[in-house]
C-alpha cells in the first residue's frame, strides 16, 4: 500500500476516533439542551431529538421570571420567595467570596511555604495532602459544629453566607496552597533578592514582584474556588436556614423532587447556571494552561 | 535525622488533633432555648408538655421542616392559618428542605442540640431517629381517645419499641394506574390483566408497562400468601410462597416490556402509550394532568397482586422544650384532626389520603386510592428492612432479566439478607 494512502487511512481512523469522543462528550450536553427546550410534561424524553416537538423557551422564561415557590421566607407570601435574580446575587457573593478567601489566604500561605524555612513546613504540606484526599462531605460535621459555635450577632456563623464562604474556602485552600506553592517555587529567587537590595520590604516584594508573576496560578485558583462555591449544595442545604440566603445551586437541588422532577426547568436552570462558569473560563483561559502545568509539576 | 522524622511527627500530630477533636467536649454548646441531648443508647426523655385536647392559648415558635412540594405547601399554609386562628400567639418558621437533604440536615442539627420543633418526614426514618434520641416519644402526651381517631393500620407505622415515635399524617403507597382510553375496564385478576394488556398491545402502545423493582413488587409476596419478614426482622421470603412470588413477577413479561426502577413506564403512561402502570400515589396528580383526570383510573389490586402502603409521619424533636414543645405537640395533634386532614385532602392542593378516620373524601381518584390502600400491605418500618432492598431487587432482576431459577436467586438473596440483618443488629 502506498505511503500516501496509508497516511490518509490513518488520518481517517484518527478523525473517526476523535469524532466518536466528541459525540460521547457532547451527547449529555445535547440531551440537556433538548430537555430544556421540551415543553411537554414528561419525566424525560423517550428518544433524543435535538429539537423536540413543540420546542419552546418556556422553561427558560419560567426559571428566569417566576418566583421559586419552595424557597420562601414566608410560605404564605409569594413576595418573600426567592427569584432567579436574588439567588444569582447570593451565588455570586458566595462564589466570589470563596475565591477571594482562597486566593488571599492561599497565596500568602503558599508564599511562606515556598520561601521560608520553619518548623512544621513539611508537615503542613503533608497535612494539605491529607485534606485534599478527604471527600468534601467528610468535613461537614466538624464544620457544622465549629461554625455553629461562632456567633455573628445572635445567629451562628454557620447560618450566614460568610460562614458558607469560610466552609467552602476550607475545602479549596489545600489545593490553592499546593498549586500556588508549586508555582512560586518556579519564580527565581534572584528577582526577590534584587527587589530587596533595591529597598523593598518582604511584603512589597510579594505584592509587587511575586503576585504579578503568579497570575496564571492565581487564575486557576480563582476558577477552582469559584466553581466550588458556585456549584456546591450539600453543605449549603445543611448549614443555611433562611431562604433569603439560598443560592442557585440550592434552588437547582430543590427542583429535584423525591418522586418527580420538572426536567425541562431543571435543564434550563442547569444551562443558565453554567453560563457564569463558562464566561469566567473564557476570561481566564489564556492563564489556565500555564497555571495548571507549572504549578502541578513542582512540589 | 530530625528531618527524617518530621513526616512521622506531622502525621502523629494530625492524628492527635483529630482524636482531640473527637472528644465529647468538642460538641457545641446548645442554643439557649434548646435542651441538649446526651448521646445515649436509651431513648431520650420526652419534652415536658401537657396533653392538649384542643389547642388554645398557646405561645411559642414552631419551627417546621418538610420536603413538600408546591401544591402541598398550599394545604400546609391552610392548616397553619387554621391553627393560628385559634392560637394567634404561636408563630411559625417553616422551611422547605429537599427530601434527599432533609434527613441529614435534621440529624446534623438535632445531634448538636438544635433542629426544628416539628419535622414532617418519611415513616422509615422514625425507628432510627428514635434510637438516636432525635425524636420524642409521644406516648405520654397522646390520649387513647385521640389514638382511636387514627387509622389503625397507619398507626402501626409509628409504633416502635413500645414507643409512639410520631404520628402518621397521611397514607401513601404503590397503586395500579389505568388509562381508561386504552383499557376500559379494570382487571379482575392477574390473568385477566395479562389478557387485557396483550389485547391492547399495538406497535405504538403497550397495554401494561409493569414495574418490578423491589419496592413496587414486594407486596405481591403478601398477595400470594407469603411474607417478606417476621415481626422481629428475620427473613421469611425463602419459601415456596417466595418462589411463587418470583414466578409471578417473571410472568409480568407476558404483557410486554417490564421495568425496574425506571421512569420509562411513567413516561410512556404520560405520553398515552401505556395502558396500565404500577407507580406511587404521589404521582397521581401529574398522571392526571398528563392524560386528563377523566381518563385516569386507580384500580383495586387484581388478585394476587398487592402494593405497599406507607405513611408519612410528623415528628416532635426531642430537643424541643417549654412553650415551643407544647405548641409543637398541639400542632401535631391538630394536624391529625378531621378539620386539618380535610384541608390536606383537598385534591386541588395536597390531595393527601387522610390518616384520620371519618374524613370525608370527595375526589374520585382520592377515593379510589383509599379503597386500593385497603387491599394493600403495610410497609415494614423497622431498621432491618434496610437489609432487604438490594439483595431482593437483584434476585428479581436475575429471575426476570437473566432467567435464573427463582429457588437459586432467593437462596442467594436470603444469605445476603441474613448477613446484612446481623450487621444492622451489630452482631
Amino acid at each position: 500500500m502506498p505511503r500516501k494512502t496509508k497516511d490518509i487511512l490513518k488520518q481517517i481512523g484518527l478523525q473517526i476516533f476523535l469524532l466518536a469522543i466528541t459525540v460521547l462528550v457532547m451527547f449529555p450536553v445535547m440531551w440537556i439542551f433538548s430537555m430544556a427546550l421540551d415543553s411537554r410534561n414528561i419525566d424525560k424524553p423517550l428518544d433524543l431529538t435535538l429539537i423536540p416537538p413543540g420546542a419552546s423557551l418556556k422553561a427558560f422564561t419560567k426559571v428566569l421570571t417566576e418566583p421559586f415557590n419552595l424557597l420562601c421566607s414566608d410560605p404564605g407570601n409569594v413576595r418573600s420567595c426567592m427569584t432567579f435574580g436574588t439567588l444569582l446575587a447570593n451565588s455570586l457573593l458566595v462564589a466570589l467570596g470563596t475565591s477571594l478567601l482562597s486566593v488571599a489566604l492561599g497565596a500568602s500561605a503558599a508564599y511562606a511555604f515556598s520561601r521560608f524555612k520553619f518548623i512544621g513546613r513539611q508537615a503542613g504540606m503533608l497535612g494539605f495532602i491529607v485534606l485534599l484526599m478527604l471527600p468534601a462531605t467528610a468535613t461537614l460535621a466538624p464544620l457544622y459544629v465549629l461554625l455553629s459555635q461562632i456567633k455573628i450577632g445572635a445567629e451562628p456563623m454557620r447560618a450566614t453566607l460568610f460562614g458558607l464562604m469560610v466552609a467552602y474556602a476550607s475545602g479549596t485552600l489545600p489545593f490553592a496552597i499546593w498549586n500556588l506553592k508549586g508555582y512560586f517555587d518556579t519564580v527565581p529567587k534572584e528577582l526577590e533578592e534584587a527587589a530587596l537590595i533595591d529597598g523593598a520590604s518582604v511584603t512589597q516584594t510579594f505584592f509587587r514582584i511575586i503576585v504579578p508573576l503568579a497570575v496564571p496560578a492565581l487564575a486557576v485558583t480563582v476558577l477552582f474556588a469559584f466553581m466550588a462555591g458556585w456549584t456546591e449544595f450539600v453543605l449549603a442545604w445543611t448549614f443555611l436556614e433562611d431562604p433569603s440566603r439560598f443560592t442557585l445551586a440550592m434552588a437547582l437541588r430543590s427542583m429535584q423532587g423525591q418522586f418527580s422532577t420538572p426536567w425541562s426547568e431543571f435543564s434550563a436552570m442547569s444551562i443558565l447556571m453554567s453560563l457564569p462558569i463558562v464566561a469566567l473560563f473564557f476570561a481566564l483561559q489564556k492563564y489556565l494552561v500555564g497555571g495548571l502545568t507549572v504549578g502541578g509539576v513542582k512540589g | 535525622m530530625i528531618k527524617k522524622f518530621l513526616p512521622l511527627i506531622s502525621i502523629l500530630l494530625i492524628a492527635a488533633f483529630a482524636l482531640a477533636a473527637c472528644q465529647p467536649k468538642a460538641t457545641p454548646t446548645p442554643e439557649p432555648v434548646v435542651e441538649p441531648t446526651a448521646a445515649s443508647a436509651e431513648p431520650t426523655a420526652v419534652p415536658v408538655v401537657e396533653p392538649t385536647a384542643a389547642p388554645a392559648g398557646l405561645t411559642g415558635t414552631i419551627t417546621l421542616w418538610h420536603s413538600w412540594k408546591e401544591n402541598e405547601i398550599l394545604s400546609l399554609n391552610d392548616v397553619i392559618a387554621a391553627f393560628q386562628a385559634v392560637n394567634p400567639d404561636v408563630t411559625f418558621d417553616v422551611l422547605y428542605v429537599p427530601f434527599d437533604d432533609l434527613k441529614g440536615k435534621y440529624e446534623t442539627a438535632t445531634a448538636t442540640g438544635g433542629g426544628p420543633t416539628v419535622l414532617i418526614g418519611a415513616a422509615d426514618w422514625g425507628p432510627g431517629f428514635y434510637d438516636s434520641t432525635f425524636i420524642a416519644d409521644l406516648t405520654p402526651l397522646v390520649s387513647d381517645e385521640f389514638l382511636a381517631t387514627i387509622n389503625p393500620a397507619a398507626l402501626g407505622a409509628v409504633q416502635y419499641k413500645d414507643a409512639l415515635v410520631g404520628l402518621p399524617q397521611t397514607l401513601k403507597g404503590v397503586l395500579m394506574f389505568r388509562n381508561k382510553t386504552i383499557i376500559a375496564e379494570p382487571a379482575t385478576s392477574f390473568d385477566d390483566l395479562v389478557a387485557k394488556a396483550t389485547a391492547a398491545n399495538t406497535a405504538d402502545i403497550q397495554g401494561a408497562a409493569l414495574e418490578y423493582g423491589f419496592f413496587f413488587s414486594a407486596a405481591h409476596l403478601d398477595g400470594v400468601g407469603g411474607k417478606l419478614l417476621e415481626a422481629n426482622g428475620d427473613p421469611a421470603f425463602n419459601t415456596e410462597k417466595g418462589v411463587e412470588w418470583a414466578n409471578l413477577i417473571n410472568r409480568f413479561k407476558e404483557t410486554g416490556n417490564v421495568f425496574s426502577y425506571s421512569d420509562d413506564d411513567v413516561s410512556l403512561f404520560k405520553a398515552g402509550k401505556a395502558g396500565i402502570i404500577i407507580d406511587g400515589s404521589w404521582n397521581t396528580s401529574s398522571l392526571a394532568e398528563s392524560i386528563g383526570a377523566e381518563n385516569l383510573a386507580i384500580d383495586l389490586w387484581p388478585a394476587p397482586l398487592s402494593g405497599y402502603v406507607q405513611t408519612e409521619n410528623i415528628y416532635l424533636n426531642a430537643n424541643a422544650t417549654g412553650d415551643d414543645a407544647a405548641a409543637g405537640y398541639a400542632f401535631i395533634e391538630y394536624f391529625l384532626s378531621v378539620e386539618a386532614q380535610t384541608l390536606l385532602a383537598d385534591a386541588t392542593k395536597a390531595g393527601h389520603v387522610p390518616a384520620t378516620l371519618g374524613v370525608e373524601v370527595t375526589d374520585p381518584l382520592l377515593q379510589a386510592a383509599t379503597a386500593a390502600f385497603e387491599g394493600g400491605s403495610a410497609f415494614p418500618v423497622i431498621p432491618e428492612m434496610g437489609a432487604y432492598w438490594d439483595p431482593l431487587n437483584n434476585a428479581l432482576k436475575k429471575v426476570v432479566d437473566e432467567g435464573i431459577d427463582p429457588v437459586v436467586a432467593l437462596q442467594e438473596a436470603y444469605d445476603l439478607v441474613v448477613a446484612k440483618v446481623a450487621e444492622i443488629r451489630g452482631q
